[in-house]
């Protein structure tokens, strides 16, 4: 079990150490965030905004740039034969899904960690309610859409990539995950809400059933 | 609009849905009986 | 091959044809309306369904793509792709007949109910799946990329019902249905399932012609390497 995680480890440690020295895809996809929030700020105007609309705000920005990160981790592969290496090494197929999986989710949170305050910053929505709360969906939420997202990265990567072609397959998928993430965040900012138990369920639902379906997909599809 | 026109409307559209892509399927493989037996080649 | 519909293809889709005028004739004629919606309510009968055969579309899009990936033959490819092709066609349909219902019985085209929602987020899910297909080149990765989403869209299903239903339900509707009523609810649903079931075959069968004829084509000409059949993806 331990070797599974640290062999996954050493995959996204090196991923992360080709991203930091390049610093290419962080800056655009934190940038392209913020111009989504921006634009979007600038559209809806309002002054205070609901828990759930600030969510689903976010949400779209989280889309753009998750895409983006995801295309980025497995392309990286893509130079050098670097696919064909990994798939050599004595490796568990579906070591590789995890290790991805945690490079996305360590973009998508670096990400989120500009966005987010930008976020709360424009709509001036309330987090003091219960800021733990809202920070365990959104991750959990980031989870589920990761878990999907690395799958489809690797599905489609090989072929002649046509450009939103990522996104366009992630979406659909992962409708529940806004849906359930934005009917939880509007009760925080209410006071006296009680907890909405299915909402959760439909998200750990989500994040047990695509890890584990992806995790086990990853090995049928990936080629070098 | 009535009620009745509402659902007759929407009859026309679902059935009309199935039965031209039928229509449609139907002309597609005629036109491939035809080109199959040595028909017109464009 | 045989080349004209076999016998057994035309009775098959004259009793679908008699089974229709059936149905719309018992709905006309026979079903009572119902008291509080009126006549509207019988959009009922095509729209159940509808949705039930989408359904099982979208589980034969489930099976083939499983099918593919574990044999790698286009054979499945192709079966996933009939029934995708008939799983919207179906879905558009129930969207169409869905907003209908709302619009006459509530005044709007739209609302983000659970039930509207659900149809929506279904139609996306195997739009998606047919657009994938025309984004990527034929043959086996597009059949891989295929496979997996397919695979993948129909666990999402029971998701995106359970959230759908998260939504607010401005206008539930609770109709009981006479005994009258019942009688022609499983009475539509032979005409109906007949075509649908009829559509994904007819679909498989051209597109498994297309492909051997290219075949043919191919190995008739192949020493020159002149290609003399269009080229069918």
């Amino acid at each position: 079990m331990t070797s599974v995680l640290r062999q996954a480890l050493l995959i996204a440690v090196k991923d992360l150490r080709i991203e930091s020295r390049s610093r290419q895809t962080l800056g655009l996809v934190v940038v392209l965030g913020i111009l989504i929030v921006t634009v979007l700020g600038l559209g809806l105007g309002s002054q205070h905004m609901s828990g759930s609309a600030a969510t689903a705000v976010l949400w779209v920005a989280y889309l753009f740039s998750g895409v983006l990160c995801f295309e980025k981790t497995m392309t990286v592969e893509r130079q050098d034969g670097a696919m064909a290496g990994l798939l050599l090494a004595p490796l568990d197929r579906g070591v590789i899904y995890l290790g991805k999986l945690l490079s996305n989710l360590a973009l998508m949170l670096a990400v989120a960690a500009v966005i987010t305050p930008v976020g709360v910053l424009f709509f001036g929505f309330d987090l003091s309610a219960a800021p733990l709360a809202f920070f365990a969906i959104l991750g959990m939420s980031m989870l589920g859409f990761a878990a999907v997202g690395t799958l489809f990265a690797a599905v489609v990567s090989s072929s002649r990539l046509q450009g939103g072609l990522l996104a366009m397959v992630v979406f659909p998928i992962t409708l529940p995950l806004v849906i359930a993430s934005t009917q939880l965040t509007a009760r925080l900012s209410q006071e006296g809400q009680s907890w909405n138990g299915s909402a959760f369920a439909v998200l750990l639902a989500f994040d047990v059933i695509f890890l584990v379906a992806s995790w086990l997909a990853f090995e049928w599809v990936i080629e070098p | 609009m009535s009620s009745a026109h509402y659902a007759i409307t929407a009859y026309v559209i679902g059935l009309g849905l199935m039965i031209c892509y039928g229509l449609v399927l139907w002309r597609q493989s005629r036109a491939m009986h035809r080109r199959s037996r040595g028909g017109d080649r464009r | 091959m045989s080349k004209q519909p076999t016998l057994l293809v035309r009775a098959y889709w004259a009793a679908a044809v008699l089974a229709l005028a059936a149905a719309i004739a018992v709905v006309l004629f026979y079903t009572p309306d119902e008291v509080t919606m009126g006549p509207v309510q019988k959009i009922f009968y095509l729209h159940l369904p509808m949705a039930i055969n989408t359904f099982f579309a979208c589980l034969l899009v489930f099976v083939a793509s499983i099918g593919y990936l574990w044999q790698r033959s286009l054979w499945w490819d192709d079966l996933a792709a009939a029934g995708a092709k008939v799983a919207v066609l179906l879905s558009s349909g129930v969207l169409a007949t869905g907003m209908i219902w709302a619009r006459s019985a509530w005044g709007q085209w739209w609302t983000w109910s659970p039930r509207l929602t659900f149809s929506l987020m279904l139609w996306l899910l195997y739009v998606v799946y047919l657009v994938v297909r025309t984004s990527v080149e034929s043959g086996q990765r597009r059949a891989v990329v295929s496979a997996v989403y397919g695979i993948t869209a129909f666990l999402d299903v029971p998701l995106v019902w359970l959230s759908a239903r998260l939504m607010e339900d401005i206008h539930p509707s609770s109709v009981t249905l006479s005994g009258q009523m019942r009688v022609t609810l499983t009475l539509w649903f032979l005409p109906v399932t007949l075509m649908a079931a009829g559509l994904v075959l007819a679909r498989f069968n051209l597109t498994r012609r297309i492909r051997e004829r290219g075949l043919t084509m191919e190995r008739r000409f192949h020493p020159t390497g002149m290609q003399v059949s269009q080229g069918v993806a």
